[in-house]
């Protein structure tokens, strides 16, 4: 009992905290404030914009104002329930990052929210944004970057490096670099991944990660790689010194630390300045094409010696430091001695030592039409070398091939030639514009087309059921006709009867007894049939009996009774042919009211 | 029977000649005309992919990146295997200034992968299909009491389940992720309800967006985890 009393109580309590939590706040009192956790930061700092709305939850997110010098992110809403004195409390915050982008003093203006048709405002805030304070030495800070460029003064089209690095000695997580390179001024390739290593400055080990691109001047004059910022995250960790158990250092993870508090920073570098010379004019080779660097070029024939439609393949590479993509070497030219299938040119492009080097091959596959001694021509490539500040010209060895006539007595079909070795001499098809496809015509497809699932959708979908149910029922009758001999007679007693009826209606002018009798066998038939018994045997009082005890009316049996009766009384007087319509029509009545309320 | 099948069969109304008419009108570079054409056609009730796409088609030619987007993305819904529509809608995409791709497909999707390949119409007459041949051989089943009738039965309604679990899919995702294309020049996305907030960041023409959230004139966009605001309700097409 006692038990069951305190399940109750438990219950109560629990309708009522779920009634309390569930309702909205007693009054909607509604207020909004504004809060900032820190209002003088530096240009590396960030700070929490907190816009508090108490007294409802149900708000459309505020309004924020407009703030050109700080750029503004969302990091998430937090929503609180209280129920104190049984009075309930709710609010729900809107929390936003401000990045400052400029020093100075700022107003955060107020911050509209809207909510059951009227508006709140919250109170505007002052905010300082100072420069960072210089440290004395790199050495007494946690984090900081650097920014860097191989040269300062560089030629049109040299390669520079310019490279960013990260040094922290703490634990720094969420690094979102920003690093443009001046896109008006430079045109910029990747080298790679950014490498992570460790670093010992001023006897302080820190860890370091560099992410390097090139960069190849594209015009002379001044140029400007703009400002890289770095945002990250910074995690500062108490010393707890309480897990020390035997999974001390599994809990001692960041996970399950809860004095784990991040602190977001942004720092940036300075901008780079460079002086950027043009090519010089004096010694330009006529063949030069913009290649600057180191190079080397070498080529190679794969057989010295061959028949008039025979295949070779000579292959040039140039190989060295530079922009190696961008070279490009003419095709032989060879008249009428040789067919000439260029390949296309592949390019081997690697970074050593924070240079971009590789090769680029050159094939071309060689069919023989004439038979002779030849010398293949040489190739020539002038190139800029930066640091020797000169052009150079490099060239290919001269190469001799001997074609002897060909002894295959066929001609050949050079034209078809494609099939050569792993050479593929099939010309890149370039798009020239690209344009959209043409229009549908196709008359036929434009039909309606059903978009919606609607009342009459779901009525086409119900009705197979609807027709399966209908069927199910007649299957189901006609089944049990079959094997239900009760149900069989029942249903088919009407039927019977007023066809027995209706075949005595041609014979009224029989004599009124042998009218009667018949008449009575049909009655008592039916009867018979309706409640599965013999019914020609049975008599006017059991029949009246039977039908009582069955779902017919009293006073439906009586008439039974009664009619049958009548008929058992007609067989006694003298015959006669005055009343038989009558009694068919009492009949005729009697079975039809009997087959309703059956 | 003609309930049961009206579905598959079908509307009456024939807009071929109007259609043929605004065909022509393009075809003789008569662009804005046709635009109107086809634009009229879709107000008199016809609802039809490659409407859309004809539509897309114009609005190209008559430089409005926007709006030929907005038709072409329709158009997806209706014809979604149609390859000139992916590359049509492709080479639009390209054309604007921010060039957002296509937001990538929910995890949903993916699991239910083929219903991308069929519009709505398609997946319902599927079902209808399926429908029909569950219950005639239930019908079946239940007169002549047959092994093959049972199997037929059995199968049919494992398929029927899943027919109708791709129709709700299908259905939500149609009614559950909303894109929306920029209609205007340049679009700024705002922070709150008011064109005085903040500006956080601008769209331009064409720019695909997810539309998360519908406020008085005001629709509230999404371009990924970071970037979500405000945009006036005229400035997008949906």
């Amino acid at each position: 009992m006692t038990r069951s009393k305190s399940s109750k109580l438990f219950l109560i309590i629990s309708l009522l905290v779920f009634i309390l939590l569930t309702l909205p706040a007693w009054g909607e009192n509604i207020q909004v404030l504004a809060t900032v956790d820190k209002n003088e930061i530096t240009l590396e700092d960030s700070l929490q914009l907190s816009i508090t709305i108490q007294g409802t939850q149900n708000t459309s997110p505020p309004e924020l104002p407009s703030l050109p010098d700080f750029r503004i992110s969302s990091s998430g809403t937090s929503s609180s329930t209280q129920i104190i004195n049984m009075k309930r409390n709710i609010s729900i915050t809107h929390n936003y990052r401000l990045t400052p982008m400029n020093t100075g003093n700022f107003k955060i203006g107020p911050a509209r929210i809207r909510t059951n048709g009227k508006t709140y405002v919250t109170q505007p805030i002052a905010i300082e944004v100072r420069k960072p304070t210089a440290p004395s030495q790199s050495g007494n800070r946690s984090v900081f970057i650097e920014s860097a460029i191989s040269k300062k003064k560089a030629f049109v089209g040299e390669q520079l490096i310019y490279s960013f690095k990260v040094f922290h000695r703490v634990e720094v997580k969420n690094f979102d670099l920003n690093m443009p390179f001046g896109v008006s001024y430079f045109h910029k390739e990747d080298l790679g991944k950014a490498k992570s290593f460790n670093s010992v400055i001023n006897g302080i080990q820190y860890h370091v990660q560099e992410v390097s691109v090139a960069l190849f001047p594209i015009k002379p004059g001044k140029a400007e790689i703009p400002t890289a910022s770095l945002e990250f995250d910074i995690y500062h960790r108490a010393q707890k010194r309480s897990n020390q158990g035997p999974f001390g250092q599994f809990f001692n993870d960041p996970f399950f630390n809860q004095s784990t508090r991040a602190e977001h920073k942004i720092l940036r570098t300075k901008p780079i300045f460079l002086e950027i010379s043009p090519l010089p004019e004096n010694g330009m080779p006529k063949n030069f094409d913009n290649t600057i660097g180191e190079f080397q070029m070498d080529a190679n024939l794969g057989k010295n010696n061959l028949e008039v439609g025979d295949t070779t393949t000579l292959t040039v590479t140039v190989s060295g430091k530079g922009n190696i993509r961008g070279i490009l070497l003419p095709e032989p030219d060879l008249k009428n001695l040789f067919k000439v299938y260029p390949d296309q040119p592949e390019t081997h492009q690697t970074v050593t030592g924070n240079q971009i080097a590789g090769k680029k091959i050159f094939k071309f596959a060689l069919v023989p039409l004439k038979p002779g001694l030849t010398n293949l021509p040489i190739f020539s490539l002038s190139y800029f070398d930066p640091s020797a500040r000169d052009y150079r010209q490099i060239s290919t060895q001269p190469i001799k091939i001997s074609v002897s006539p060909s002894t295959a007595k066929e001609s050949l079909n050079l034209v078809q030639s494609n099939s050569l070795g792993n050479i593929s001499t099939q010309p890149e098809i370039k798009n020239l514009t690209e344009d959209i496809l043409p229009l549908h015509t196709q008359l036929d497809d434009f039909q309606n087309i059903n978009t919606k699932i609607d009342t009459q959708t779901i009525v086409e979908f119900i009705s197979p059921a609807v027709l399966f149910l209908i069927s199910a029922f007649f299957i189901k009758q006609k089944k049990r006709l079959t094997t239900d001999v009760a149900f069989y007679r029942n249903q088919k007693a009407y039927k019977t009867a007023t066809e027995k009826l209706k075949n005595l209606t041609l014979s009224q002018d029989k004599d009124s007894r042998s009218f009667a009798n018949e008449l009575s066998e049909i009655l008592r038939e039916y009867i018979g049939n309706k409640l599965n018994l013999e019914g020609k045997a049975i008599t006017a009082t059991e029949v009246g009996t039977k039908l009582k005890a069955s779902d017919f009316k009293v006073s439906q049996a009586d008439s039974v009774r009664k009619l049958l009766e009548k008929f058992e009384a007609l067989q006694f007087t003298p015959k006669s042919s005055g009343n038989n319509h009558e009694l068919l029509n009492e009949s005729q009545n009697l079975i039809k009211t009997l087959e309703k309320e059956s | 029977m003609v309930i049961l099948f009206q579905p598959l069969l079908g509307y009456a109304k024939d807009f071929m000649s109007e259609v043929a008419r605004a065909n022509e009108l393009h075809a003789n570079n008569n662009f804005q005309k046709a635009a109107d054409a086809y634009e009229s056609i879709h107000e008199a009730g016809l609802e039809n992919g490659y409407l859309y796409y004809n539509l897309g088609n114009t609005y190209i030619r008559l430089g409005k990146n926007g709006f030929a987007i907005l038709n072409y993305i329709r158009a997806l819904k209706l014809i979604p295997r149609d390859e000139n529509l992916q590359a049509n809608l492709n080479f639009a995409i390209q054309q604007t200034h921010d060039k957002i791709p296509l937001p990538e497909k929910s995890t949903l999707n993916n699991l239910f992968f083929w219903v991308s390949d069929l519009n709505l119409s398609e997946s319902l007459k599927i079902a209808f299909l399926v429908n029909v041949i569950f219950w005639s051989a239930l019908i079946a089943w239940f007169y002549f009491r047959s092994k093959v009738f049972k199997l037929i039965r059995n199968l049919s309604f494992y398929i029927l389940l899943f027919a109708i679990l791709s129709v709700i899919v299908k259905s939500h995702l149609e009614t559950g992720y909303k894109t929306g294309v920029v209609i205007v020049n340049k679009a700024s996305v705002k922070s709150g309800l008011d064109t005085s907030n903040a500006t956080l960041f601008e769209l331009h023409e064409g720019a695909l967006v997810n539309i998360t959230a519908e406020r008085e004139n005001w629709f509230e966009i999404r371009l990924n985890e970071k970037q979500k605001g405000w945009v006036p309700k005229d400035t997008l097409g949906s």
